[in-house]
């Protein structure tokens, strides 16, 4: 398996997005790469997935995240630790100007373009409680889903039963 | 250029793979950039970048994990993120794809003088013309090549082709 892994793979960082796992003390996150087609003479994208460990804790699903290699391995499937959070799904900030960021805007002229309407309603970023809050209950996003058939008694709010 | 479909096929070929200037210094690990889709006019130059030099960059740099990020900010930005979980952000906003080339070279790119110097020391470890099997090349000596003069540790030279008859001074007795 190591001796197939291209070149890209095996460096001592990597950047990867975290994605829903059922792993209880550590993350699986996806690193995306290109691997050349010698005939096409072109890139195509690749993703592979490494089981890190996060000491702060503070990950959840959809951040990007650099890995840094472990230099011991205690646990076999564990090759690498969460070193640096790039972006956090929902509070993305902007490296640049340091501002917070949604999508293309900025959050603060983003609040006064939407007081200067007047509106009401509208989620807001500073008095919202952090992420994780509702995992388990409402938000189904930090373990993997999957697609039910049979009607239960009690049903796992990780499968879809549409 | 045979089988060239698409947009742009010039990008496809090996010739213009290899022209690409920048050679990332080896602490460079991960290069992350992160621009805006169609319209916007900041971005312009960044996404002429990512469609005609990120293949380059990448066939120069096979090692180095290349990312793109679209529409997660309002400005542009380039990212390298080095061994030494050390970043360097190359904000690229309303700069042209050669700008942003010129720029990455002189910051994190190796220099043309180190470029040379490594190409001519490939050059001699890759030539097949040279001898020397413990060294890795293909042929230990010359003797081996048909056509040419045997090994004289198997097939003893012509006497008067030694230069130990020549220096002798054998070359001057009169021939029987």
């Amino acid at each position: 398996m190591a001796g197939s892994l291209p070149g890209v793979l095996k460096n001592s960082i990597l950047l990867g997005q975290v994605v829903p796992s059922n792993l209880k003390n550590a993350l699986k996150v996806q690193v995306p790469y290109f691997t050349f087609d010698e005939r096409l003479k072109a890139y195509f994208k690749k993703t592979e997935d490494f089981i890190a460990v996060d000491p702060s804790k503070e990950s959840k699903t959809g951040d990007v995240v650099i890995i840094q290699k472990l230099e011991k391995q205690t646990k076999k499937d564990i090759t690498h630790h969460v070193s640096q959070t790039v972006f956090k799904l929902g509070d993305v900030k902007d490296p640049i100007s340091g501002e917070y960021v949604v999508g293309s805007e900025y959050r603060n002229r983003r609040d006064k373009i939407d007081e200067l309407y007047g509106a009401t309603g509208n989620f807001k970023y500073d008095e919202a409680p952090k992420r994780g809050r509702l995992e388990g209950t409402r938000d189904f996003t930090d373990k993997p889903t999957y697609r039910t058939w049979h009607e239960f008694e009690k049903d796992d709010p990780y499968g879809i039963r549409n | 250029m045979p089988f060239m479909k698409g947009v742009a096929p010039i990008r496809r070929t090996t010739k213009y793979l290899a022209r690409c200037p920048l050679v990332l210094k080896p602490r460079v690990k991960v290069m992350t950039v992160n621009f805006n889709d169609k319209g916007e006019e900041h971005s312009e130059g960044v996404r002429d970048f990512v469609f005609w030099n990120l293949p380059q960059i990448q066939y120069k740099n096979p090692n180095v994990q290349i990312v793109t990020f679209k529409d997660m900010t309002p400005s542009p930005f380039i990212t390298c993120f080095m061994e030494d979980n050390s970043k360097v952000y190359f904000d690229v906003d309303s700069q042209t794809n050669k700008e942003i080339m010129d720029r990455l070279v002189k910051t994190v790119g190796k220099s043309k003088q180190v470029l040379e110097e490594e190409a001519i020391a490939s050059e001699a470890k890759s030539n097949p013309a040279n001898f020397n099997r413990r060294l890795g090349f293909e042929r230990h000596c010359i003797c081996e090549m048909p056509g040419q003069v045997p090994c004289p540790s198997v097939v003893p030279v012509p006497i008067h082709w030694r230069g130990k008859w020549w220096n002798q001074g054998h070359r001057y007795e009169e021939e029987e």
